[in-house]
């Protein structure tokens, strides 16, 4: 594949591109984080958990049938408030940050083991054997697998949780459910009051109170906006630079045509002049939003913004060249050389 | 002059419209942000008066078991001696201490919503059922009880109403215990309403007195403590009861917890505080009051959230300027380009290429005036925000003066001979 001479002005529009994508993976970088903090404010409860209060139960919840159901979601047990936590997940859930070591694992729940992730309050009464980590939990030893915390001093640094089928649950208590989306935790919590009716007791869901962050910032309304505002710049700039090369366009269509070219050809050979310019434009976005990760200053969130960053790119390069290229293909050579 | 430069404008109107929106937006986006600053800055100032640069200490009673409660208040004169330890915390010129404490208190009658009551939170309301008090049924909901330093360190604002008068904070018998309430205690109670409650053994009657805005806070337990579901007392000081009268039980009950508040100071350590302690316990012969450090966790994540938002906000700023800038000078230069031809004429009938320049730069002029009073309205709109920015302002001049730049290159590069004759 040739690709021709690239203009200044087409140049400007890769820079653009670049533009775009740099602008996209700072704002989801930032969203996510912010995000993160509120999780980290609040104990690592999302804004979405679900709490419910389990009432007397005459036998113990059927925890293992209760682990079988769910899907992408984590059911945490508060045994002594939230720094004490029983935990069991299934599917894709977003563990909380470690310093050391790593989280549970679906193949750590209900295989007779007693593991423990705890947070920095515990070293001191951490115990080390044959390069494994212990502490005792009644009387009965666990192993540490994991270290609980972040950069920054938070809840975590004094909780600690254990893999739910390790310890004897009692027969009530308060669940949280957390997971990715609102449907998941919600079809866990159903699983779980289907277990605790099926057990003979009540449960109440409890609206407790948000107490992270998020309410002291204030800063969501501005987020919004600013959301707004970067979709109205790309929106309008696409308008400006579309209109631009629509100029710059008509004449180039117009001579291939009269050479003989099928308009197949004219907009194969836009598409890929664009995809070339939308590439180099992405991908030196990405790199400078790289470089500015690797020097600390900003954050990147997961590779599913970088995902989404490109399709914005895209998409952004598709508003840019589609309709300037449709509308000249749509008049008359005579039309566009008159223009 | 004027007819030409409204002749300009009405030319390719639709580019002139995206320039105007453009820079509009870009204003915009400035003012979010400066407006973001603005509240970043504020907030963390509200923090800074308030914590930042103090240490901040938990003072923690001796009474862990009942066998030393017992003993203490078996002692004569204890409640008198606690009394006077609560005195020397208050009135002292080495740190600041703040009466702030965390008690429910119970309501006759009480059939509100469950989120109110005490142990909701944790799923134990259902242990705190109403209690029989002389006859009644009383409900404990949770309570918090401010002395006035904890309103000037906190500034929880309020909704409606008034804060508490500084007689009230005073017990009086005959007056009712004033309330002020969380945001989410309106439309359950209102203003002037009264309640028989019951606090640390004192039966009384309480007036709702005030309402506190959604989301205001005080910091306890080395955590944010919202006051949304709160019920909000002063934190009552009594006169000692005269020589000869009986000591009611509920004076031991107020002091102990008066007694366990927090200790601010900007120049001592844990150590001196607890110094200073121990002096004041010797002082009042009372031993065993502790201090330990009760640094709010919350406080560097809001720190940190601050400063990456600054910085995104930093970046983002910088990289829509210069796309914004990008896209107007495009945006421009093409304007321009089309009205080459009209501005060729122009200058074929006797216009310099001066008065051209001039046309242009008033065109611009009028875009970018445009442009503010549209994000300025925007402002308003959306903030409620009006005020003399400079920001906004200084950049629509950069902008301005920079896309001068290439439409004069333009008019000085433009030849109107082979402009006429067909040449672009």
């Amino acid at each position: 594949m040739r690709f021709k001479e690239f203009t200044s002005e087409e140049y400007t529009m890769s820079a653009l591109f670049a533009a775009v994508a740099f602008l996209s993976l700072i704002f989801a970088g930032y969203i996510s984080d912010t995000y993160y903090k509120e999780k980290l404010s609040q104990g690592y409860y999302g804004s979405n958990t679900v709490y419910i209060k389990v009432n007397d139960p005459s036998k113990q919840l059927d925890q293992k049938s209760l682990y079988a159901g769910i899907k992408d979601a984590i059911i945490f047990q508060e045994l002594a408030g939230e720094r004490v936590r029983a935990v069991f997940f299934r599917g894709d859930i977003e563990p909380p940050p470690l310093l050391k070591g790593r989280f549970f694992q679906e193949d750590d729940f209900f295989r007779g083991k007693k593991l423990v992730v705890i947070g920095n309050a515990y070293n001191p009464i951490v115990t080390e054997r044959k390069g494994h980590d212990y502490i005792i939990i009644n009387q009965e030893e666990y192993e540490v697998i994991g270290y609980l915390g972040g950069n920054e001093i938070s809840k975590l640094d004094y909780m600690l949780m254990v893999n739910a089928d390790a310890i004897d649950p009692g027969y009530g208590g308060v669940y949280a459910i957390d997971g990715n989306s609102k449907q998941n935790i919600a079809a866990a919590a159903q699983l779980l009051k289907n277990q605790v009716e099926k057990a003979g007791g009540s449960y109440l869901v409890i609206e407790r109170e948000p107490r992270g962050i998020k309410r002291l910032m204030k800063n969501e309304h501005a987020n919004a906006l600013l959301f707004f505002v970067l979709i109205s710049t790309f929106l309008l700039s696409s308008v400006a630079v579309n209109l631009s090369l629509y100029e710059k366009t008509k004449r180039e269509i117009a001579i291939q045509r009269l050479l003989g070219f099928s308009s197949k050809t004219i907009v194969g050979q836009i598409l890929r002049d664009y995809i070339f310019l939308a590439h180099v434009g992405f991908f030196l976005g990405l790199s400078v939003a790289l470089f500015l990760v690797s020097y600390n200053k900003i954050h990147l969130s997961n590779s599913l913004a970088v995902i989404a960053s490109y399709f914005v790119v895209i998409l952004f390069g598709l508003l840019v060249i589609i309709l300037p290229t449709m509308q000249a293909l749509h008049n008359q050579t005579r039309e566009l050389l008159s223009e | 002059m004027r007819a030409e430069i409204i002749e300009s404008i009405r030319q390719k109107a639709f580019l002139g419209l995206i320039i105007i929106l453009l820079t509009a937006t870009g204003l915009v986006f400035t003012a979010i942000g400066t407006l973001g600053i603005n509240h970043l800055h504020g907030r963390l100032l509200d923090f800074s008066t308030k914590y930042q640069d103090e240490h901040i200490f938990h003072l923690y009673d001796p009474f862990n078991s009942e066998e030393i409660l017992r003993s203490f208040l078996n002692e004569s004169d204890a409640v008198e001696r606690l009394m006077r330890f609560h005195e020397r915390l208050e009135n002292n010129p080495y740190f600041r201490y703040l009466d702030l404490n965390s008690q429910s208190i119970y309501i006759q009658d009480y059939s509100g919503p469950e989120k109110f009551v005490k142990g909701y939170e944790d799923g134990r309301a259902d242990l705190n059922k109403p209690v029989d008090i002389n006859g009644n049924l009383y409900r404990p909901v949770k309570g918090m009880q401010f002395s006035e330093l904890v309103f000037t360190t906190f500034k929880p604002s309020l909704h409606s109403g008034r804060y508490f008068l500084s007689s009230e904070y005073h017990y009086q018998e005959d007056q009712p215990i004033p309330l002020i309430l969380g945001s989410e205690y309106q439309g359950i109670y209102s203003l002037g309403d009264q309640l028989n409650i019951y606090f640390l053994g004192l039966q009384s009657r309480a007036q709702v007195i005030g309402f506190f805005n959604k989301d205001s806070y005080v910091f306890i337990n080395g955590d944010i403590g919202y006051l949304d579901r709160q019920m909000v007392m002063p934190s009552l000081e009594f006169a000692f009861p005269a020589l000869g009268t009986p000591i009611p039980d509920y004076l031991f009950a107020f002091y102990h917890v008066k007694t366990s508040g927090y200790v601010i100071s900007k120049d001592l350590n844990a150590d001196e505080v607890q110094v200073l302690i121990n002096q004041f316990c010797r002082e009042c012969r009372l031993t065993g009051w502790q201090i330990e450090g009760s640094h709010v966790n919350n406080l560097d994540i809001l720190n940190l959230e601050s400063h990456e938002f600054f910085i995104s906000f930093l970046i983002i700023s910088v990289v829509v300027f210069i796309f914004t800038f990008i896209n107007i000078v495009l945006s421009l230069s093409l304007k321009i380009k089309n009205n080459l031809h009209t501005y060729a004429i122009h200058l074929i009938s006797g216009a310099t290429p001066s008065d051209i320049k001039k046309v242009i730069a008033a065109e611009i002029a009028f875009y970018l005036i445009i442009a503010n009073i549209l994000a300025a309205s925007f402002a308003y709109l959306k903030f409620a925000y009006i005020g003399f920015n400079p920001t906004p302002l200084v950049i629509s001049i950069i902008i301005g003066v920079l896309s001068l730049i290439y439409p004069f290159h333009q008019i000085n590069q433009l030849n109107i001979s082979m402009y006429l004759r067909g040449k672009r």
